[in-house]
């Protein structure tokens, strides 16, 4: 397993693997009681925006970065919309496929 | 939330511009790792503490709609990146190769960097950070309408960062979908990279 790990070690899927899997753990064993998974998910929150400052302090300080995003931004703007849109279309399709079976799940879920 | 979560992506790169330098990334990446690690162990939490759903999406079906997922996901984010990119003036196979990143900036952009072009890499690296940073503004919009599609938005991202996104606007139930869906496509660009890469 650890060499599965290695091909993809830029991801740090490591370190990914081992929080979901704890995490996935301590609620199964109900570890912590209600008022603390409230003030967990408030942190959560929290690490979010940190991380999104991280993620645009890293487009930010990178100089290079920034001088070709006019350069080559246009054509990637374009391609990340296409990409997601695409990608959305063909979900709509399988939503109609499954519509039956999330309807009753989400009723479920309700209930 | 959402605004919150655009000021603080805008705040990160004006700070980034004003006062950092590039030497200071590996203490960002830290940071970032730190914060995700957390964010997921919580997501875990609610995972873990709510069996009956695990239990529900064992069943064919859902078997079969954990699987619709992340096909369609790769088939529409390559047809509609091809379909964008040839628009833009870039060349099929550059733009279906871009697209095969699936939002795995790191790796699509270092790989098509060293083994194809740099420009097509570049543009790779920007096309598939910004399917990660919009997901984070999508997600929400999206999730209001149909909370299955809001999983396309991310691609491989929707098993770390935009994982807790999808959680908070939809449940848990489509959250689960969405880390089954990041790691489907998470294995397959290594793959899919090496064999769309032009010769």
């Amino acid at each position: 397993m650890r060499g599965l790990f290695f091909l993809w070690g830029d991801r740090h899927l490591e370190s990914i693997f081992i929080s979901i899997a704890a995490g996935i753990l301590f609620g199964w064993l109900d570890v912590f009681n209600y008022k603390t998974k409230k003030n967990l998910n408030r942190l959560s929150t929290v690490a979010l925006l940190i991380m999104l400052w991280c993620l645009g302090a890293k487009i930010g300080c990178d100089e290079e970065l920034l001088r070709n995003l006019g350069l080559l931004g246009f054509r990637s703007v374009i391609m990340a919309f296409g990409i997601i849109a695409g990608s959305l279309a063909l979900l709509w399709f399988v939503t109609r496929l499954f519509a039956d079976d999330i309807r009753t799940e989400e009723q479920e879920g309700k209930a | 939330m959402i605004y919150g979560i655009i000021a603080a992506i805008l705040c990160g790169m004006g700070c980034g511009y004003l006062w950092l330098t590039i030497s200071a990334r590996p203490i960002l990446d830290e940071v970032l790792l730190a914060a995700l690690a957390f964010m997921v162990f919580v997501a875990g939490i609610e995972i873990g503490s709510n069996r009956h759903i695990i239990k529900k999406i064992c069943n064919p079906k859902g078997l079969a709609l954990m699987a619709a997922i992340p096909t369609s996901v790769v088939i529409g984010s390559i047809a509609g990146g091809g379909i964008a990119g040839t628009l833009t003036g870039m060349k099929l196979e550059d733009a279906v190769l871009v697209s095969a990143g699936l939002g795995w900036y790191s790796l699509s952009s270092v790989v098509i960097s060293t083994m194809y072009s740099v420009e097509i890499g570049t543009i790779s690296f920007l096309t598939n950070v910004l399917r990660e940073t919009l997901s984070f503004a999508l997600i929400p919009l999206v999730a209001r309408y149909n909370k299955i599609m809001s999983i396309g938005i991310g691609g491989a991202s929707t098993m770390d960062s935009t994982l807790p996104v999808i959680i908070k606007y939809t449940d848990l139930h489509t959250g689960i979908l969405g880390f089954v869906n990041g790691l489907v496509l998470t294995l397959l660009v290594p793959f899919l990279l090496s064999v769309l890469m032009p010769k």
